[in-house]
């Protein structure tokens, strides 16, 4: 055996003993051979340093590896006292750190203590966050966890609290779900207090079911308040697998920072997310970790009542305002919110679905029942209004009506040539979240696409006038609506909006693509190489390569004229880091990777269609 | 890489009805593997987070040396946008064996921290260009800027670029342990050798891993 061989072999024993947590020296290892000592010490060493820098502890199972804080990071903290307390047992333990049961001293009272891990005290955040316990502190809320003090302890920092001993929400919803009056309630009564803490200039960012306590009276407390975030930042652990795993209640800009700065609106978002779920029983989008990232970046959500029939639509509404995409359309406050709940509570009209004169009218009689004899007799005199203002208004609303029906082919036309191929082009994709040709799904009450005889309150029309539909990313495909076709959008829903003619779409207003040989070419090789593993039939595989709006528009991995930049070729590539397509399969040549770059540089022209 | 931004659109409802039936946190490697081959997509995607989780680790570990990164308050968005990539071209492919997925995600981790570093390094990166000077809060916490500290992450990026170069056989090894985060154990069912094979040729990576550094003068580890 050459001496190479020895010392990879001594490696090996090395090893072995590492992983049974044996500690062995150089020097035990080469009892036979003490000529290698010195060798296989600097290796041993090598080995250790070189795992440390790269973040690496074969040690460790892997079941923590996904959690653990880096390679040498600090354990959990397990202090055997805390001054001023005596602790009585363990509530809860996470990757922030552990929560005891414990008793004052000095008081004589049971708390809750949080000892915080890793917060190392002269962390550069931590004047912050002593700054924001103080203003919770100071705080003091029927509705949140009172903290009681701050303190620093040799292994890190800790608060004590307040000891809520009810459950928290989420057990609530998996127990004994609350009926919509007391949803209403609740979560009215946390909106306002989360709307306290936000004059107070704290985000939560992290508000969820869990973190609501309830005490045994059912009373919710929010807790946890401006923490969790500052404490990641602190202690350098993963948020990772947190902000995966909770993201159902995370707010799109909170997901994508480049949608805008995460502020009060977000506690708005989520705050509707908990009310989504407290009124269907599940959250606003369920899906696995990757789908559900871009579910709420980009889809709306269902509207409740195609989950729960009953679901009041005043409780809908004011949800689904809490759910907007862009932060400045959902309530400018928490406190707005809470006033909307209370809007319904005691049936008054609310802000997310201005009311009608009608359901204005209905909603005071149902506060006010001593009004009923007037509005009996309010609605006689309607009757008797002058039949020629009748008349006109009648005239009025079918010349609109007449001008909404000549338009509505233009207006389906101008939805074909500017939504379709986002929102229900293609067939083969099967059903579609939103057919934007679908009369129906346009016209449901609760997404307020089409509101028909008010353009104003169209959400397609707001979202058309702010720039944000089509969107900037299609514009070179989809550019702005021109005003002419607004207008068109508009005339045929002031007119009520009424349902296309029986036109055939497919065969009335094909897209006509330019036939572009570079794209022939790559379409061949697509179909070729890589549309077994992604084609139009398999439900889960992956980017279909024939799907050019997906692959330039969409996910990206072409940029049309800059081949370099083009995740795509990168992955076709055939240097070193070329994985597509995978082994066994062969490799593109060289003349077929040329092809595909020449497609993309000369703009990435669409497939044609043969 | 270009930063991808997003599309609003809705897409197809085939890629919703996903449930959450993976135990996540005990759910180990292995039976994931497993899983994934039998072609479970829950699986899949569950992968696929972890190695979301192992990138932000990395980040962190790497950026955590640079005291330009912690006086630059936004590294926290920047991570996240690396991550959200990540996710994205992981979904974005199918790849047919675990090991073409572990390979073609530590390609892209590698890839992400390559950018992150050079995001940050350099005269025209966010963390030089920082005037954090006026930042009451880490001057009292000792937080000073260095203009005369080795660039950390230019010698990250250097490590990360030399990864890239190695023999397969050895990339491998430090594509599964050090960029997955797996052990040895796993690393080798992924790759269908024994231990002492993976044990082999991860010290001898090391080594060679250690004389590159030591040969470009580099002080990572000093």
């Amino acid at each position: 055996m050459s001496r190479e061989e020895q010392l990879a072999e001594l490696m090996l024993q090395w090893e072995e003993r590492r992983l049974a947590g044996i500690a062995t020296s150089a020097g035990e290892l080469c009892e036979g051979c003490p000529e290698l000592t010195t060798e296989l010490a600097r290796r041993i060493d090598i080995i250790e340093s070189m795992e440390s820098l790269l973040s690496v502890e074969q040690v460790r199972s892997i079941s923590n590896a996904t959690t653990a804080p880096r390679a040498g990071g600090p354990p959990a903290p397990q202090p055997t006292s805390i001054p001023g307390y005596e602790i009585l047992d363990v509530l809860d333990q996470g990757g922030m750190g552990i929560v005891y049961r414990a008793r004052q001293v000095a008081l004589s009272r049971i708390v809750a203590v949080k000892m915080m891990a890793g917060a190392h005290p002269l962390g550069p955040r931590l004047s912050r966050f002593r700054t924001e316990c103080r203003a919770i502190a100071q705080l003091h809320h029927p509705n949140l966890v009172e903290i009681f003090e701050f303190g620093e302890t040799d292994v890190g920092p800790y608060f004590s609290m307040e000891l809520v001993e009810g459950g928290n929400l989420n057990e609530r919803l998996k127990s004994d779900p609350p009926g919509f009056e007391e949803t209403a309630t609740l979560v009215e009564s946390i909106a306002r207090v989360v709307h306290e803490v936000h004059e107070r200039g704290i985000i939560h960012r992290d508000l969820k079911p869990a973190n609501i306590l309830l005490t045994p009276g059912g009373v919710p407390k929010v807790t946890d308040f401006g923490l969790a975030k500052l404490l990641d930042e602190e202690s350098g652990h993963s948020r990772t697998g947190e902000v995966l795993g909770t993201l159902t209640y995370m707010a799109p800009e909170q997901i994508d920072p480049s949608l805008g700065s995460v502020d009060a609106p977000a506690d708005v978002y989520a705050l509707g997310a908990i009310l989504y779920e407290l009124l269907t029983g599940q959250p606003p989008f369920r899906a696995m970790t990757t789908h559900l990232m871009r579910q709420i970046v980009q889809d709306d959500p269902p509207a409740p009542s195609t989950i729960r029939s009953d679901v009041p639509r005043d409780l809908a509404a004011i949800c689904l305002k809490c759910l907007e995409k862009k932060p400045e359309s959902r309530y400018a406050s928490a406190l707005d919110l809470a006033e909307d709940l209370r809007g319904y509570i005691e049936h008054r009209p609310i802000k997310a679905r201005p009311a009608g004169p009608i359901r204005r009218t209905v909603k005071v009689v149902r506060r006010r029942p001593e009004l009923r004899a007037l509005v009996v007799l309010a609605l006689f005199a309607l009757v008797a209004v002058p039949v020629a203002i009748l008349i006109q208004g009648k005239l009025d609303e079918a010349q609109l009506r007449a001008d909404a029906e000549e338009v509505a082919p233009l207006a389906r036309d101008v939805l074909r040539r500017n939504c379709f191929a986002c929102h229900g082009g293609e067939q083969s994709e099967g059903t579609r979240a939103l057919d934007m040709l679908s009369h129906a799904a346009l016209l449901d009450s609760d997404r307020r696409i089409i509101v028909p005889g008010s353009p104003e309150d169209s959400r397609l029309i707001q979202r058309i006038s702010d720039g944000s539909m089509p969107p900037a990313e299609l514009e070179i495909e989809r550019p702005p609506l021109p005003e002419e076709e607004l207008s068109i959008l508009r005339r045929w829903i002031r007119g009520g909006a009424p349902s296309f003619a029986s036109a055939d779409f497919e065969s009335s207003s094909e897209i006509v693509v330019e036939r572009s040989e570079s794209a022939a070419a790559a379409k061949a090789i697509f179909v070729r190489h890589c549309y077994e593993c992604h084609n139009h039939d398999l439900v889960k595989g992956g980017i279909r390569i024939l799907h050019h709006r997906l692959l330039v528009n969409v996910r990206k991995v072409v940029v049309p004229g800059k081949p370099d930049e083009s995740e795509l070729l990168q992955l076709l590539m055939m240097d070193s880091e070329g994985v597509m397509p995978p082994a066994p399969r062969p490799r593109l040549s060289k003349d077929e990777v040329s092809a595909i770059r020449r497609w993309i540089a000369e703009g990435a022209r669409p497939f044609p269609a043969e | 890489m270009k930063s991808h931004s997003v599309v609003v659109v809705s897409l197809s409802r085939r890629e919703a009805p996903f449930k959450m039936s993976i135990p996540r946190e005990s759910a180990s490697v292995s039976e994931l593997l497993l899983r994934t081959r039998e072609g479970d997509a829950d699986a899949l995607n569950a992968l696929i987070e972890r190695s979301g989780t192992r990138l932000r680790n990395l980040a962190r570990h790497m950026l955590n040396g640079s005291p330009a990164i912690r006086r630059w308050a936004g590294s926290d968005d920047v991570l996240q946008n690396s991550l959200i990539r990540l996710v994205r071209a992981l979904e974005a492919v199918k790849p047919e064996s675990s090991r073409d997925f572990f390979g073609l995600a530590a390609l892209q981790m590698r890839r992400e921290l390559v950018d992150l570093a050079r995001h940050f390094f350099g005269p025209r990166g966010h963390g030089a260009n920082h005037e954090s000077g006026s930042d009451q809060r880490l001057l009292d916490a000792g937080v000073k800027a260095d203009a005369n500290q080795p660039d950390v992450l230019a010698q990250w990026a250097e490590l990360h670029e030399h990864i890239g170069q190695l023999d397969e056989a050895h990339r491998e090894i430090v594509d599964l342990i050090f960029y997955q985060g797996l052990n040895q154990a796993e690393t080798a069912e992924v790759l269908g050798v024994s231990v002492r094979t993976v044990q082999r040729r991860w010290h001898a990576v090391l080594l060679t891993l250690n004389e590159f550094l030591e040969g470009s003068g580099l002080s990572l580890n000093s």
